[in-house]
């Protein structure tokens, strides 16, 4: 037993200095290549003067600025992108796996065509096929654009609509559309409520009625104005257009990633047991009361984790926009930044910790869904990337 | 004949319209998918070129297959001189040949096969495609194409196979030091993405090394790829790791078996039975995600589109080498997935035996 | 017990394998098996360049992935170009064999990690010299092999003449360039409206603009017209004739080996050098022997020996010339009027016809 313990000890500390080793032996060389070549260490950079400028800023950002904003440009970039990837792919998975369960077999069959075709095709050569083929080679020059009527342009440069621009009212109608929706979810939660109880009473027209409110407001006293599109000499003046390097990566992310999550959301409602179903038909439940009151909570619980996993997998696919041109943290920081600058080693860790960190406090704030709606005695181990066929 | 035509009706019927709403859905559908389908049709087929010397010969609504026909090699091959492809050839073949020692049923220790992999597939690719030995020398510059994709995703795989195994025995570790190091290894590769990884093999590494060693950009990449799929295919090992029975330990603590051997007889053989589902996806992840290399410079299958198409001849054929290069990744991932599905059926239906030793 | 037996030596053998794949990882790189043992030298020394290219018996040349006249592979896989030129010309003098280059690849990106790092012996990539380049990134720019600008190529049809049209265009251009910064300062002094498309490569900024997405694509001139003879409708686009920026094009080198930093810029002196005297690599035997000229004999090894003082053998003069030829006939072959690119000498052009190239005697 001592035996064992002391050489276990001897095991660990070893590993423990070779550890160690290895990275002094990497320290020294890096600091002695870099003495040698008279090149600064730290982040002294980032409050330097940037002297480039960025396509596409959420925040107000010009050559004037610092590489540090650089970094925060980027990575808003980053999560714009992340974020409607993720919306979209979910959106998308659902749909896509609900259809695979349809009774309908040319439903089932065109999802199962569907996953079958984007899934085994790399996600890089999705992002370069949205913006190299359907992008540069398909759609019209900016000239000649795509229209329906003086609403939507579609050309190479992208996709314009409308913007719509808040009036001095909107506030109000913010909180009266808030408060309806709010109002809206209620009494969703009633309907159901009673559904379980057995009682049988009609709610939706409360439901159309308090929707119809902020719309009967937006109506009457225009919160918004919108701003139709009006082309200049180079671009659209006014408008909001959707650049195609921000389009082809957020569609190649959501069409690809859809793919796992449809996969992970049939497998989760298959392995809702069937008396549940049968239990739910027997109770006079019509097919969509079904799935919303029965099977989907419980698939939940077991699609939570591998679902994550595919929204980490976007987080950091995201990056793959570099390819064609989207100015990401990685294209931008890792990218423009570290050129102009030369500090490798600083720009790469700060861009692995952001990454590192992102992951984490998705991780974190899923696992809290997560125990918030399950109790958390249920088998997770199945946090495999990719779901089992 | 009537009966069965009748049969056939009344199924498409149960299939496609039971309901009116699945009426109208198919009917919809069948129209969408019709119309998708007739325009591919002329794209690929009826419209499209076959033969031809340069672009010139281009059909507006066609594809220009030429192109592909003529820059065939290449896809295959990359720019490796063309009096040298023999020995890629040769490579592929003795790679191939040596998958054999696994199927016969003489060699009762694959896992000796799998180390002589390790140990020889290096020595072959460096002496037969890097040249030496009074081989002519070619650059890794010039590998590229489908070789370069299959050199790429087959020596990742091999060595984050044994590290993957090692981690997540690891992570399991009643050591809390390994435990620990491990968890962080893991964890930490499974929070970047690849390109940065790319990245700093390309751009940071070489500042680790003494000044005036330099490793070869494909050794560095091969490398960072395995540090990236060693952590996914840990956690595959450690799911399967989860799913052994606790008896099995039991069994095998009581037959005296030390550590290494419990592992190497008992528990392995039945992790990779349980998670073959799982190692089969994570490998065609693997060989998407070789694909990133085009952004550090190098031409893989997806990289060597760009250059093929900026042949002057050539101009403007990118459309048809990206959907080239997509339907060979498609055919190779959904092969390894049917693959796996076969071999997952397989080794179920068996008895679980074991190993016979 | 034979299954112990056997788990032993898989063990073992494991650990063999390790062991060799690590072994591999540093001998399979053509260059490593050779900088090992310069790595073995005292470090603190600098490791001597011209001692190390002399051993290994070839040049290590960073060059770009492909700009059609300053380094590119040619049909059969051989790098061309001015560039590649250079560093022909470095070699022929140090090793007295212009072929024993090996050409690297690089991105803007790599390139100079490639040169600090040791990767490669030489930079010709069309890098231009800064300041900034000079006081930060550990580099020396050994001369200027070509004058170039910062220009903008616009369709034909899109009515931009000057670059006073440009104001609110869209403009492509490729990551991690002086051009990239240059582009921002210029429209931000004039009160231009700039919309910037940041791609990794500049086929890309140019694929940008052929397809619409772009107005503009900008890069130095030099660049512009090498990327035009790759559209599909080279005839449709052109370069606007002002240029914003002065890109000096040179070869770079390692800070702090100066050996070698005088045998690069002295082997391109000898090409400009060569140009004005009339040293051709037609006539360079004819004038070995017979030329009177004292600034030719020095140049090419016949009296003098200046070569020597720079640790290389009295011929390195009369082998550059003879196997890579004069500045001149370089130019005409790779940009010039011998190319397909076809670009005037311009700034290029000798002191003596009224250009920038001024070779400094060879005394």
């Amino acid at each position: 037993m001592n035996r064992t313990k002391i050489r276990n000890l001897t095991a660990q500390t070893g590993l423990i200095l070779l550890i160690l080793l290895m990275f002094a032996y990497f320290g020294f060389n890096y600091i002695r290549n870099i003495s040698q070549r008279n090149i600064e260490i730290g982040y002294g950079f980032m409050d330097d003067t940037a002297g480039f400028s960025i396509s596409q800023t959420l925040i107000p950002y010009t050559e004037a600025d610092t590489f540090g904003r650089t970094f925060v440009v980027g990575l808003l970039n980053t999560l714009l992108a992340s974020v409607i990837s993720i919306i979209l792919a979910t959106l998308l998975g659902f749909v896509v796996g609900l259809m695979r369960l349809s009774s309908n077999k040319l439903m089932s069959q065109t999802a199962l065509f569907y996953v079958e075709l984007l899934r085994n095709i790399p996600p890089l050569l999705h992002v370069l096929f949205w913006y190299q083929v359907v992008f540069l080679n398909v759609l019209p020059p900016f000239k000649e654009s795509f229209k329906l009527g003086e609403w939507l342009y579609i050309n190479v440069r992208g996709i314009t609509i409308p913007s719509f621009v808040p009036q001095d009212n909107s506030i109000p109608f913010h909180i009266i559309t808030f408060i309806s929706l709010c109002a809206v979810i209620y009494v969703g939660i009633i309907k159901k409520q009673m559904v379980l109880r057995g009682i049988h009473k009609r709610l939706w027209p409360w439901q159309v009625l308090l929707v119809l409110v902020p719309v009967a407001y937006a109506w009457l006293f225009k919160p918004y104005s919108m701003v139709l599109p009006q082309i200049t000499k180079f671009k659209f003046s006014s408008g909001m257009t959707i650049r195609p390097e921000l389009f082809s990566v957020v569609v190649a992310m959501a069409t690809y990633t859809s793919t796992y999550i449809s996969e992970i959301v049939r497998s989760s409602i298959l392995a809702v047991p069937k008396g549940q179903l049968e239990a739910a038909k027997s109770l006079g439940f019509p097919s969509y009361r079904r799935l919303q009151l029965i099977i989907i909570p419980q698939a939940m619980r077991t699609m939570i984790p591998p679902v994550t996993n595919q929204y980490l997998n976007i987080i950091k696919n995201t990056s793959l926009g570099m390819a064609v041109a989207y100015p990401d943290l990685t294209a931008v920081f890792a990218g423009t930044t570290l050129n102009q600058t030369g500090r490798a080693l600083e720009v790469m860790a700060l861009v692995m910790v952001t990454y590192l960190s992102i992951s984490l406090v998705t991780s974190l704030l899923m696992n809290w869904y997560n125990s918030s709606i399950i109790d958390r005695k249920g088998d997770l181990i199945s946090k495999e990337d990719i779901p089992v066929e | 004949m009537n009966n069965k035509l009748y049969g056939r009706i009344k199924s498409i019927r149960h299939d496609y319209f039971n309901t009116p709403v699945n009426a109208v859905l198919s009917l919809v559908m069948i129209f969408l998918l019709a119309k998708v389908a007739i325009w591919f049709v002329n794209w690929a087929f009826i419209h499209a070129v076959w033969t031809g010397e340069t672009s010139e010969v281009a059909r507006p609504g066609g594809a220009t297959w030429a192109f592909i026909i003529k820059k065939f090699r290449f896809f295959l091959f990359g720019f490796y001189p063309k009096q040298h492809i023999w020995r890629i050839l040769v490579t592929l073949v003795l790679m191939g040949a040596s998958f054999v020692p696994y199927f016969m049923k003489r060699v009762s220790h694959k896992v000796l096969v799998f180390v002589a992999h390790m140990v020889l597939w290096p020595f072959v690719i460096g002496l037969f495609l890097a040249g030496g030995l009074g081989l002519e020398k070619v650059s890794t510059n010039n590998w590229g194409g489908l070789t370069l994709t299959f050199i790429l995703s087959a020596l990742g795989l091999l060595y984050s196979f044994p590290i993957g195994i090692l981690l997540a025995l690891g992570r399991r570790s009643e050591q809390r030091i390994i435990r620990i190091l491990s968890t962080v290894y893991i964890e930490f590769f499974r929070g970047i993405p690849l390109i940065t990884i790319l990245f700093m093999s390309s751009v940071v590494v070489p500042f680790f090394l003494p000044s005036g060693v330099a490793i070869d950009k494909i050794i560095r990449v091969v490398i960072g790829m395995t540090f990236f799929q060693s952590a996914y295919l840990a956690e595959v090992i450690r799911g399967g790791l989860q799913a052994v029975p606790e008896g099995q330990y039991e069994a095998a603590d009581s037959l005296g078996f030390k550590f290494g051997l419990q592992q190497y007889l008992i528990i392995m053989p039945q992790v990779l039975k349980i998670t073959i589902a799982n190692i089969g996806g994570i490998s065609i992840s693997f060989i998407k995600d070789t694909t990133l290399v085009l952004i550090i410079g190098m031409f893989d299958l997806l990289g060597i589109v760009k250059p093929l198409a900026s042949d002057s001849n050539w101009l403007g054929m990118e459309p048809e080498g990206l959907i080239f290069a997509g339907l060979v990744y498609w055919v190779i991932c959904f092969a390894i997935s049917r693959l796996t599905y076969k071999i997952e059926v397989k080794v179920n239906t068996l008895p679980a035996t074991g190993v016979k030793a | 017990m034979s299954m112990k037996a056997t788990f032993k030596l898989s063990a073992a053998a494991l650990i063999v394998a390790l062991l060799s794949l690590a072994f591999v990882s540093c001998g399979s790189g053509d260059t490593a098996a050779a900088t090992e043992t310069a790595a073995a030298a005292p470090a603190e020394s600098k490791a001597s360049t011209l001692d190390l290219v002399k051993q290994r018996g070839k040049l290590i040349l960073g060059v770009t992935a492909g700009v059609p006249g300053y380094s590119a592979p040619d049909s059969e896989g051989v790098w061309q170009g001015f560039d590649v030129d250079l560093g022909r010309a470095v070699a022929a003098a140090v090793l007295g064999d212009a072929d024993a280059v090996e050409c690297r690849p690089l991105s803007a990106k790599e390139r100079f990690t490639a040169l600090q790092s040791g990767e490669i012996d030489l930079l010709c990539r069309v890098t231009t010299w800064t300041a900034t380049r000079d006081a930060e990134l550990g580099v020396n720019f050994a001369g200027v092999n070509y004058y170039d600008g910062q220009g903008f190529m616009v369709a034909k049809d899109s009515g931009i003449k000057t670059l006073a049209d440009l104001d609110g265009a869209t403009i492509a251009v490729q990551a991690g360039t002086t051009t990239e910064l240059n582009l921002s300062d210029y429209f931000r002094k004039n009160g231009m409206e700039l919309e910037l498309i940041t791609f990794e490569a500049n086929e890309q900024a140019a694929a940008a603009l052929e397809a619409g997405r772009a107005d503009a694509v900008t890069s130095d001139s030099s660049q512009l017209y090498a990327l035009r003879t790759k559209f599909k409708e080279p005839e449709k686009f052109d370069l606007i004739p002002e240029l914003i920026s002065k890109e000096p094009l040179g070869p770079v080198v390692r800070e702090g080996d100066d050996q070698w930093f005088d045998i690069v810029t002295w082997s391109f002196m000898t090409m400009l050098n060569a140009e004005e005297y009339g040293v051709t690599s037609a006539n360079v035997d004819e004038m070995k022997a017979s030329s009177d000229n004292p600034n030719v004999k020095r140049m090419l090894g016949v009296e003098g020996g200046v070569w020597e003082g720079f640790g290389l053998g009295s011929d390195a003069g009369y082998s550059i010339i003879k196997s890579v030829g004069n500045y001149g006939e370089s130019f005409d072959r790779n940009l010039g009027s011998g190319s397909p690119l076809n670009i005037a000498r311009g700034y290029n052009a000798l002191w003596t016809d009224g250009g920038l190239q001024y070779g400094m005697p060879i005394r």
